[in-house]
């Protein structure tokens, strides 16, 4: 599969764009991003963490699971999660860094806070303990690894380099490659 | 305390009203509820699963707790919890529904609900209900949260994520008191229920002041 884009984004830098139905997006990273995606041509399907939680019957997103929306339609296919082993993605917490979502959309479709899913938090990996309460873990991988995510539907994607306060120090550059 | 609206709401069935701050509202039930809430003032400013983990510190809802909107709003506090001891109050799901329960049958999942494979599905769900009752007030489905599950006591596997349906309810109807922290819009549904024996139940709703 050979790559179709590839997009360098420093920390604090949000992106977005299409992803084809089969296409892979990968992203290459260490720090925390804030992921959305959106059915192309009709922002009101939008990806859910609820409805994913339910399908998958789990709360962190990996390798086989799928994101599905709001209308309860699979939407991509999580393929390769080089996190595995190390630490756990997020669906659990709302956006790091939701000005600068809504700053990325800004230049697809306009949207206030209100209007903005609740985001796939990659690399947040949150401690919960067996009473339910949570507890902020900050862990990456020490090195870059791959997140891939298959398109079941046309989409227009949308993330954000949002490394967190407490791995200010940590946030480093993620690539977006659309393959 | 004066009574401003009490009724019975049936098994699998919707209800909407207005509340104004201070108003308390007693939701008296043994079955799943799912329950969001809006500002009266701004219904764009909707109850927010994630935001209100963020603030409680907590994937569950317990008492004490507060309801908070994605634009970190306190819309309502859980004031007393007639599940506390019993149960955990649900964070992690979304509405049941036609769309969910479709597809649960279409992949030959419907094992992961008590009644399993043999069961008759219900024509609508919590979807369908929330979307009805809140017709009046012009939310789309699209527009309303996913909400808190009252009763839907989940087995979580909080190391490795794993979710179970459990058929944990209380034995005799309990109270789950909130009160309103700004004038509001409320809404739940009396879910079908389909992972307890029981099927689903009626809910006692009261608002007071």
């Amino acid at each position: 599969m050979s790559a179709t884009t590839q997009t360098t984004l420093r920390p604090h830098e949000g992106w977005t764009g299409e992803v084809k139905t089969g296409q892979v997006l990968r992203i290459t990273a260490k720090s925390m991003i804030d992921f959305n995606c959106f059915e192309k041509d009709n922002f009101k399907e939008y990806f859910d963490t609820a409805r994913t939680r339910i399908y998958n019957l789990n709360m962190y997103p990996t390798v086989n699971h799928r994101l599905f929306s709001k209308q309860n339609n699979p939407m991509m296919k999580f393929i390769k999660d080089g996190f595995s082993g190390i630490g756990l993605h997020d669906l659990q917490s709302s956006h790091g860094c939701p000005d600068l979502m809504l700053k990325t959309l800004g230049t697809v479709k306009s949207m206030t806070l209100a209007d903005l899913p609740d985001p796939m938090g990659l690399f947040r990996n949150l401690k919960i303990s067996p009473s339910g309460q949570i507890k902020p873990s900050p862990k990456g991988p020490l090195d870059p690894v791959d997140i891939e995510l298959k398109a079941e539907i046309d989409l227009v994607c949308a993330l954000t380099n949002c490394p967190s306060a407490e791995l200010s120090a940590s946030g480093a550059d993620c690539i977006v490659t659309i393959l | 305390m004066t009574t401003i609206r009490q009724e019975l709401v049936n098994r699998n069935s919707g209800w909407a009203a207005e509340m104004s701050k201070g108003q308390i509202l007693t939701l008296s039930a043994r079955t799943i509820i799912d329950f969001v809430a809006f500002n009266a003032a701004n219904p764009n400013s909707a109850f927010d699963q994630a935001m209100t983990k963020e603030n409680n510190l907590s994937i569950y809802l317990r008492e004490t707790d507060g309801l908070y909107s994605r634009s970190d709003e306190l819309l309502m506090t859980l004031i007393s919890d007639g599940f506390r001891g019993l149960g955990t109050h649900d964070l992690q799901f979304g509405m049941c529904g036609r769309a969910r329960h479709k597809r649960a049958a279409e992949e030959g999942r419907l094992n992961e609900y008590l009644h399993g494979h043999s069961m008759k599905l219900p024509d609508h769900g919590c979807a369908e209900n929330l979307t009805w009752a809140l017709e009046d007030w012009g939310i789309k489905y699209e527009n309303i949260p996913s909400p808190v599950n009252f009763f839907q006591n989940m087995e979580i596997d909080q190391d490795h994520g794993g979710m179970k349906r459990t058929q944990v309810r209380p034995s005799a109807p309990v109270d789950i008191v909130l009160r309103a922290e700004k004038d509001l819009l409320v809404a739940f549904s009396a879910c079908p229920d389909m992972a307890s024996k029981t099927g689903g139940l009626g809910v006692g709703v009261l608002i007071s002041d």
